[in-house]
């Protein structure tokens, strides 16, 4: 059998790239070069902060020091959960050569048909069966909606990076109409939300006061995916549609339904993100309850270049600046959204050095 | 007719800067570039716009200042996509956060300083019914 090889990077086919990716280069220059624009990045985040009269030093290692004991620890994991699997949801359609940008949505209508099972035999069901029945109808709720957008574009090719983001808004009215009208909490009192979810079917605790199971499903997850990405034909054959559309549909594969399978599986994905953020952290669902978790996963794909097991390092990375953002405004007195000025400008610095190397190929995916 | 003039005020006052937005991503669109960033460039316009208008006291300065500063948040995705040939969809998200995360930081100082807007322009066939209509959406509300 196939022994184990030692890096996610198949080394065997890369006569068939995926786009944006070039050979893996070792070169002390490339290194040099991904340091430096590191180095750049954080400069440039320094200087903001001086110029807003604060010391820039202090604040960042007041988060990195905030984050060091096991409560925020913990914290990081919970929030790095939904960013792994809604950022699968995009890993896997990119083998295709798709752009998901719809993990807002997906996560949405997951946590949607997680609630909507949920709520209604949560009273009366054993809790682990509540919790498979969530699973199953977030992963197909998700799945649908990713479908939609991969329907319209094998049918009628219209881009399903416009559709997908579209859908994001229509999945949050979707929610929205719910717990205004049909599932508002009686009880509730200010913005409206759904009744909170039966203790017996939180997904449970495993470790300190907040980190639920959803961690283990993502990292499951994550192993399942590179299995199916890097092991089976089917990943392959992914590969090859990503790499080369019109080759693949020479070459006799069903590429319409290669497409639809990548989208659906990544939107399934993107629904458990949705169910594991309900019935692990939320357990109502409420306005905002995604806070952009759809687009950080998005971003965080493109961190690990589509790669399932470094998805889930840029996972970490984006909940670690999360969780951490939040003592620039305990400790340094800066507004908490200033991470997003970190997480921006490392993110330019990464996807530079990402495209630079394949840039004598242009490829722009 | 009540709830038609009340629609379509409400269309006008919030659509202005949608307009004005969907022009300018029209733009991008036509040379091949698809900039989710829009919305970053508008952050970083609606604050300097703001802030330059509060300093000087002059909207049009303030508006100005404000074209300048959407200008060059789209120059931030516009080098990393055509220079460095990064995605250009995850590059537009970048610029979006990014925008978030300078808005949030530079913009604390000015919550609840009240600054010159520009003056409501009455549509001349229905001023009376529509005086709210044509209410420019100013940048700073």
């Amino acid at each position: 059998m196939t022994a184990i090889a030692p890096s996610d990077t198949p080394t065997d086919i890369t006569v068939l790239p995926t786009a944006g990716r070039a050979l893996p280069s070792f070169d002390l220059a490339s290194y040099a070069r991904r340091l430096g624009s590191w180095v750049l990045a954080l400069a440039l985040f320094c200087a903001l902060v001086g110029i807003k009269g604060k010391n820039p030093f202090a604040a960042l290692w007041n988060m990195v020091h905030s984050t060091a004991d096991a409560r925020s620890m913990g914290d990081v994991l919970v929030r790095a959960t939904p960013f792994v699997l809604a950022g699968l949801a995009v890993a896997i359609p990119a083998r295709a050569g798709m752009v998901n940008v719809g993990g807002e949505g997906q996560i949405v209508v997951g946590a949607v048909a997680a609630a909507g099972v949920g709520l209604a035999i949560d009273q009366s069901a054993n809790g682990a069966l509540v919790i498979v029945l969530m699973l199953l109808a977030s992963a197909v709720a998700g799945a649908i909606w990713a479908g939609i957008a991969a329907l319209l574009r094998t049918a009628l090719k219209v881009p399903e990076a416009i559709t997908t983001l579209l859908l994001n808004y229509v999945a949050f009215d979707l929610m929205l109409y719910l717990i205004y009208d049909a599932w508002k909490d009686p009880k509730g009192t200010g913005q409206p939300t759904s009744r909170p979810l039966a203790k017996g079917a939180h997904l449970p605790i495993i470790f300190g006061s907040r980190v639920h199971l959803g961690i283990v499903i993502a990292a499951v997850a994550a192993v399942l995916v590179w299995l199916a990405l890097n092991r089976t034909g089917w990943g392959f054959r992914l590969r090859v549609v990503g790499g080369n559309g019109e080759a693949a549909r020479r070459a006799g594969l069903p590429v319409n339904r290669l497409m639809m399978s990548a989208m659906a599986a990544g939107g399934a994905l993107g629904g458990i993100a949705g169910m594991v953020h309900f019935a692990g952290a939320e357990f109502s669902l409420r306005q905002g309850m995604t806070a952009g978790f759809g687009y950080t996963a998005f971003l965080a794909s493109w961190l690990g270049r589509h790669q399932p097991l470094k998805v889930v390092v840029g996972s970490l990375l984006l909940a670690f600046l999360a969780v951490g953002g939040s003592s620039l405004q305990i400790d340094s007195e800066l507004p908490a959204a200033t991470v997003n000025v970190l997480m921006a400008l490392v993110l330019l610095a990464v996807l530079a050095n990402t495209a630079s190397r394949g840039r004598a190929r242009g490829a722009t995916a | 007719m009540n709830l038609f003039l009340e629609v379509s005020t409400g269309a006008v006052r919030g659509g202005t800067s949608i307009l004005f937005a969907a022009l300018g991503e029209t733009i991008a669109e036509r040379a091949g570039v698809i900039n989710l960033g829009t919305e970053g460039s508008m952050l970083a316009g609606c604050l300097t716009a703001y802030a330059v208008t509060a300093q000087t006291g002059s909207p049009w300065v303030g508006a100005l200042a404000g074209a300048i500063a959407g200008g060059l948040m789209a120059l931030v995705h516009a080098i990393m996509v055509v220079r460095y040939r990064t995605n250009q969809l995850a590059t537009g998200l970048v610029v979006l956060f990014l925008g978030l995360g300078l808005t949030s930081l530079f913009g604390a100082s000015y919550v609840s300083e009240i600054i010159h807007n520009f003056k409501t322009w009455n549509v001349p066939a229905r001023s009376r019914g529509c005086g709210r209509a044509a209410r420019r959406a100013t940048e700073g509300s």
